[in-house]
């Protein structure tokens, strides 16, 4: 799964492209932790999934993991770009009560608050 | 060879527990799937289904070693039976694993038999300590489905 990562204001924007699973899920959690440890930490994470093609327990786990990382200081996460599919997984998964889906990431940047 | 009276197709697959082979298994499920009229919902919650049994497989069998994982598929005429099958150490508590959030691996949700037995028609989980797991779990083919 391709990963990119872009700072816009206070939130860290991730965009990814591929399959989000057991397999792919490490170096997602690697790669996103090395920059919420940073010394000027993003507050706010926004979350592009409009190229997952597909989602199981492992990727929302590793999703779940960032977000309790950011809301422990106060921060918040905001999904766009849900297929059908991921959609359901994060409805069958709860996640939806923890984070909010917004259409575009203009809306989400928004809803996080984030100066930009 | 001869397939029994209502089987359509067969197939079986073994595979090296990697968590690279989860994809695979999930694919090749799918397209054998395929072959029956299915939506693309449908197989979406089939593949889902399946990338949780393997990944099950493959965090839990073999502790730190890699083993075998067994994959099956039966297909019926209105429906397809997926037998996902290791020789590993067992699941210890079935209840307790059937749990919604409970895992005995740090760190992850523990919702993968949540999600099976909520994406497919009928499960049964089967497992004996030091001998191994099979998940058996079917999707039934259904021109109507309202409300789900």
């Amino acid at each position: 799964m391709e990963l990119t990562m872009r700072r816009v204001g206070t939130s860290l924007v991730v965009a990814l492209d591929g399959e989000f699973d057991l397999h792919t899920a490490g170096d997602f959690r690697a790669e996103v932790d090395a920059v919420l440890n940073e010394d000027d930490p993003p507050q706010h994470l926004i979350l592009d999934l409009k190229e997952v093609s597909f989602v199981d327990s492992s990727g929302i786990g590793a999703i779940l993991g960032r977000y309790k990382a950011l809301a422990g200081r106060g921060g918040k996460m905001v999904v766009v770009g849900l297929t059908t599919h991921v959609r359901r997984v994060f409805e069958l998964s709860g996640m939806f009560k923890l984070m909010q889906e917004a259409q575009s990431e203009k809306d989400a940047l928004k809803a996080v608050g984030g100066s930009h | 060879m001869e397939l029994k009276q209502d089987v359509k197709n067969q197939f079986h697959l073994e595979i090296p527990s990697y968590s690279e082979n989860v994809q695979f298994a999930r694919t090749a499920v799918a397209l054998f799937a395929s072959q029956l009229e299915f939506n693309l919902d449908d197989l979406d919650d089939l593949k889902v289904a399946v990338s949780e049994a393997v990944s099950n497989a493959v965090i839990h069998a073999y502790r730190k070693t890699v083993g075998l994982v067994s994959i099956s598929g039966t297909l019926y005429d209105d429906a397809v039976e997926i037998v996902i099958e290791d020789a590993g150490c067992g699941i210890a508590d079935l209840d307790r694993a059937r749990q919604a959030t409970f895992s005995t691996a740090p760190d992850r949700m523990g919702l993968g038999l949540t999600f099976i037995e909520e994406l497919m028609d009928k499960v049964k989980i089967e497992s004996e300590a030091n001998r191994g797991t099979h998940v058996s779990m079917t999707k039934v083919l259904s021109p109507v489905k309202a409300g789900k």
